[in-house]
């Protein structure tokens, strides 16, 4: 027996008769033909559907380029291995950096013994300059005064010129 | 009596500069340590561990003399221009100032003096025509 639709019919059933007409419910079909209010509500249904594809069509952008597929590269196409991992690349800028500190400190290409050999020298050209500020030292160490005024040539005679100032030999305080 | 001290000590002084002399003909720093000198002279491992010892003993004296020294100058200097000049004090100075230069020339030679006996005669004959040769850091 043949279902019975009882009032109107809901949304739900609104909204099936309009986008599935083919699987409708026969009792709703029918239902259709015999309420014009639901038959309405039906129609204005589709109306709004209508009018919506019209706008939509109307105010849609042209599309510049039709859409496609990326084609699939090869496998043996080159790409630089940073494009592919950014981690990758980073250790290549890490083993690039390395290199170029190398470059610049040319005591890490040096082996050991050029190394120490290059200490001793550095060493004999500080140990010459010291030897000659010692040498120096060994011709005359006397203030600049003193030599101006020490004359062993006693002009006079005088072999304790000292002596003939201070006499008793006492420290005497001359002002 | 000051000046006779004085005397004698720059007499010392003057006998030592022959040595002095003697002491630039032997390379600076270690140069046992450079091979152009060490393979023709054959110095060894231990002689060459006794070098070092004595170079760094006797730079380390040099060094201390060498300070005592230029202090003992400023201290004269100091004396001398004073304005109430102690005569006695001031030679005293000087002559201790000039005893310390003697010891530092005799510290000077006593290290030329020790590497002529660590090579013995012909070896460091060699040294010093070796020395007179070099043509520097190669």
């Amino acid at each position: 027996m043949a279902k019975q639709i009882t009032g109107h019919l809901n949304e739900e059933q609104i909204i099936e008769s309009v986008i599935d007409k083919s699987g409708l419910d026969s009792a709703v079909r029918r239902h259709l033909l015999e309420c014009s209010a639901c038959r309405a509500e039906k129609e204005a249904l589709e109306n709004r559907l209508t009018r919506f594809g019209q706008f939509s069509r109307e105010h849609a952008p042209s599309p510049r380029r039709w859409p496609r597929l990326l084609e699939r590269r090869p496998a043996s196409t080159i790409r630089p291995s940073w494009r592919i991992r950014p981690s990758f690349g980073m250790g290549m800028g890490l083993v690039l950096a390395s290199f170029l500190a190398l470059l610049l400190n040319p005591h890490l290409f040096k082996p050991k013994k050029d190394v120490a050999l290059e200490k001793v020298y550095q060493e004999m050209l500080r140990d010459e300059q010291f030897m000659s500020e010692i040498e120096k030292l060994e011709e005359n160490p006397l203030p600049r005064f003193y030599v101006d005024i020490t004359d062993f040539s006693d002009q006079d005679g005088s072999d304790d010129l000292h002596e003939s100032r201070s006499p008793g030999g006492q420290d005497e305080i001359i002002t | 009596m000051y000046k006779k001290a004085l005397a004698l000590l720059l007499l010392i002084a003057f006998l030592l500069l022959p040595s002095i002399s003697e002491a630039k003909e032997i390379p600076p720093g270690r140069w046992w340590r450079i091979p152009y000198f060490s393979e023709p002279l054959q110095i060894t491992d231990s002689q060459q561990n006794d070098l070092d010892a004595l170079f760094d003993y006797n730079r380390n004296r040099l060094v201390e003399l060498k300070k005592q020294l230029e202090q003992e100058k400023r201290d004269l200097t100091t004396m001398f221009e004073q304005e109430h000049l102690n005569e006695t004090a001031t030679l005293g100075q000087l002559k201790k100032l000039e005893s310390t230069r003697t010891l530092l020339a005799a510290t000077h030679f006593s290290y030329s003096l020790e590497v002529r006996k660590l090579l013995g005669h012909d070896r460091f004959q060699q040294l010093k025509t070796l020395y007179r040769d070099w043509q520097g850091k190669p």
